[in-house]
């Protein structure tokens, strides 16, 4: 049983605790931190390359859809010809005007 | 007393604090390497991702081959659960057939491929109804598929690639090494509930390197669509078409037809038979003969030829087409109106030695170098060989076999003042193989086959404002060990536009085995006009002279 004021040894022991206590408690939770965005970037990053798998997917069907052979197909069924030389004129522009 | 129960107590945690030491010791220590592995092998994924191969694009950039994301889908025999309705997905989602599945399915494995390279789209949902299914055991691979946007488009040249991405045939197997490049590794940390919480890269690996082609994909297509109508229209069996750029030797075009389907490919329709396969090239030989001929000035412009037919030579009658006789013919009507017999006797004042000397010179009987593999060199006997008939008939492209690539190669040399260029599918310099005549005569000879378009047997071909020349040929089949059987026949046409200027050489080729009546005038020598018109249509050329079309604006 302590009797009167703690003296001041007992207050520095105390702040060392309290000291020891924090830092352990920041590297714990630093560390936890860190992990976790670990496993974040981690899990992201998995993401990222589906992404741009799927991308790469979409991109080609875009190109097949814009290949010569189905915009003829398209064309066709819209009911256009292929232009013959005699519905084109060529048109020379004075000086590029 | 209790000094000694005290130290009862610390010496048997001694021993447990001792115990528990060594053991670490064994753990961390002796065992370090054991245990190491087993927990890598429990946490850590090493996973390969294959690297994407290199794509292949036009001259303008236009992708024509290249990798798409795919799974590769596998299971563990022994760990699959639920095997039933594994194969009912399979053959519901991949299309397999019920024996097939099961035999994947129900096999005694720890691995077995239930199916490659399966589209992204397909197998995630493949992957998504096993996992609603309660199916375990699968096993996912993130590949690469080869892609072409444009379907079966200049596949013989681009070629095809294997499941396992090695280039098959066409580029893809030439230059194979450029293309495909190194796996990429990742480790990956997991949880044990299999969450990844660490990712890392081992090796970045390398994509494969693009290739860039002289190909135009726009006169690729015009060439391609030409071909597929008038084998449609025709009797023809297969057809081919090159356009190259006489001053570059560039290959803009190298259009075959019927083509394989890249999804389903049929390996006989493989090959780029225009730089594989050799024929004779008939009378389109006749305008590098009279080049020859007008080169060494053994025939002159005014000069008139004996044009009856037939021609005896050696005792063997030499016919003019449907055995028609002409009333003296000048070199520039002979060539217009394809007469055998003046050719002969002009093939008869070069000389077999100066005639092979000058076929040598245009590259036949030898590969061009194009980069396509399995190229053909084609056939030219050496001139101490030839028979008289041999070099009459050669005069009309018979006893002599070449490849639609040489035989625009020396068409080329013809539009390039005589300078002969090595055909190129990559973009490179010029590269010059020599000199096959003076430019003086080459400009002489072009303008014979410009006439001969305009007003001879080449007339299909003239497209107004685009001064096409080039000469057509008709040519039995000899087939090795029958000879020329009846029913086979090439047809060709060899040209080029402006004939004054070159800027295109075209050579298109058809062959039957199905009929006599098989003329060039109606199957390659229309199909240039088309291509060629076409190729203004869509804006890839203009006419030389804006105004031979007359103005507006």
């Amino acid at each position: 049983m302590l009797h009167g004021r703690p003296n001041a040894a007992f207050w520095t022991w105390v702040l060392l605790g309290v000291l020891i206590a924090g830092l352990a408690f920041l590297y714990l939770w630093q560390g936890t931190l860190l992990a976790r965005l670990r496993a974040e970037r981690a899990e992201l990053t998995l993401t990222l390359e589906k992404l741009v798998r799927e991308k790469l997917l979409l991109e080609h069907r875009l190109r097949e859809e814009y290949s010569p052979n189905v915009l003829a197909e398209r064309a066709r069924a819209l009911g256009m010809g292929p232009a013959d030389l005699s519905r084109i004129h060529y048109m020379e522009i004075e000086n590029g005007n | 007393m209790e000094i000694r129960r005290a130290l009862l107590v610390f010496i048997v945690l001694g021993i447990g604090a001792v115990a528990v030491l060594a053991r670490l010791f064994q753990l961390q220590i002796l065992e370090h390497q054991k245990w190491e592995v087993l927990a890598q092998n429990i946490q850590e994924d090493l996973v390969e991702v294959p690297s994407r191969r290199g794509t292949i694009y036009d001259r303008n950039g236009v992708p024509l081959a290249y990798d798409v994301p795919a799974y590769s889908i596998a299971v563990d025999n022994f760990r699959v659960t639920n095997p039933e309705m594994l194969v009912r997905l399979l053959q519901e989602e991949l299309g397999m057939t019920e024996e097939e599945a099961e035999a994947r399915v129900y096999r005694q494995s720890y691995f077995t491929w239930l199916a490659r390279n399966v589209d992204l789209d397909k197998a995630e949902r493949f992957r998504a109804l096993a996992q609603a299914q309660r199916i375990r055991g699968l096993l996912f691979f993130p590949t690469w598929k080869r892609a072409y946007p444009y379907g079966s488009l200049a596949i013989e040249v681009l070629g095809l690639v294997g499941v396992d991405g090695d280039g098959l045939s066409g580029l893809e197997w030439q230059f194979d090494s450029i293309l495909r490049g190194r796996p990429r590794v990742l480790r990956i940390l997991r949880a044990a509930d299999g969450t990844p919480y660490d990712l890392w890269e081992e090796s970045p690996g390398e994509p494969g390197r693009d290739l860039y082609l002289t190909l135009d994909v726009r006169m690729q297509w015009i060439c391609e669509s030409e071909l597929d109508e008038t084998l449609r229209t025709t009797p023809a069996d297969r057809g081919c078409a090159v356009v190259l750029n006489p001053k570059t030797g560039e290959v803009l075009a190298l259009a075959h037809s019927p083509r394989c389907d890249p999804k389903n490919p049929d390996i006989a329709l493989l090959r780029p038979w225009a730089v594989t396969d050799v024929f004779e090239p008939g009378s389109t030989f006749k305008g590098l003969v009279a080049l020859a001929a007008w080169d060494l000035g053994l025939v002159t412009e005014t000069e008139y030829f004996e044009a009856s037919s037939p021609r005896i030579v050696a005792g063997v009658a030499i016919k003019n087409a449907n055995n028609k006789s002409y009333p003296p013919l000048r070199l520039r009507d002979a060539l217009a109106r394809s007469v055998n017999t003046v050719l002969v006797q002009i093939a008869q004042r070069l000389g077999a030695a100066n005639l092979y000397e000058y076929f040598h010179r245009m590259g036949f009987g030898q590969p061009t170098g194009i980069e396509l593999p399995g190229e053909a060199r084609g056939i030219l006997r050496p001139a101490e060989q030839w028979t008289e008939v041999d070099l009459a008939v050669s005069s009309f492209g018979q006893g002599v076999g070449v490849t639609a690539i040489q035989l625009a190669a020396a068409y080329a040399a013809l539009c390039n003042e005589g300078i002969l260029l090595r055909p190129h599918l990559l973009p490179a310099e010029p590269e010059i193989q020599g000199t096959i005549a003076k430019p003086s005569s080459c400009q002489k000879i072009r303008e014979f086959l410009g006439y001969a378009v305009n007003t001879g047997t080449g007339s299909p071909a003239h497209v107004p404002g685009f001064k096409v020349g080039g000469k057509s040929g008709t040519a039995q089949i000899a087939i090795p060990g029958r000879g020329y059987v009846p029913g086979h026949v090439t047809t060709a046409m060899a040209a080029f536009f402006p004939w004054d200027k070159p800027q295109y050489t075209i050579v298109v080729i058809y062959q039957t085995s199905k009929t006599d009546d098989f003329w060039s005038g109606t199957t390659a020598v229309p199909s240039v006009g088309r291509i060629v018109r076409a190729m203004a249509a869509s804006g890839v050329i203009y006419p030389p002279e804006i105004t031979a079309l007359g103005r507006s604006g």
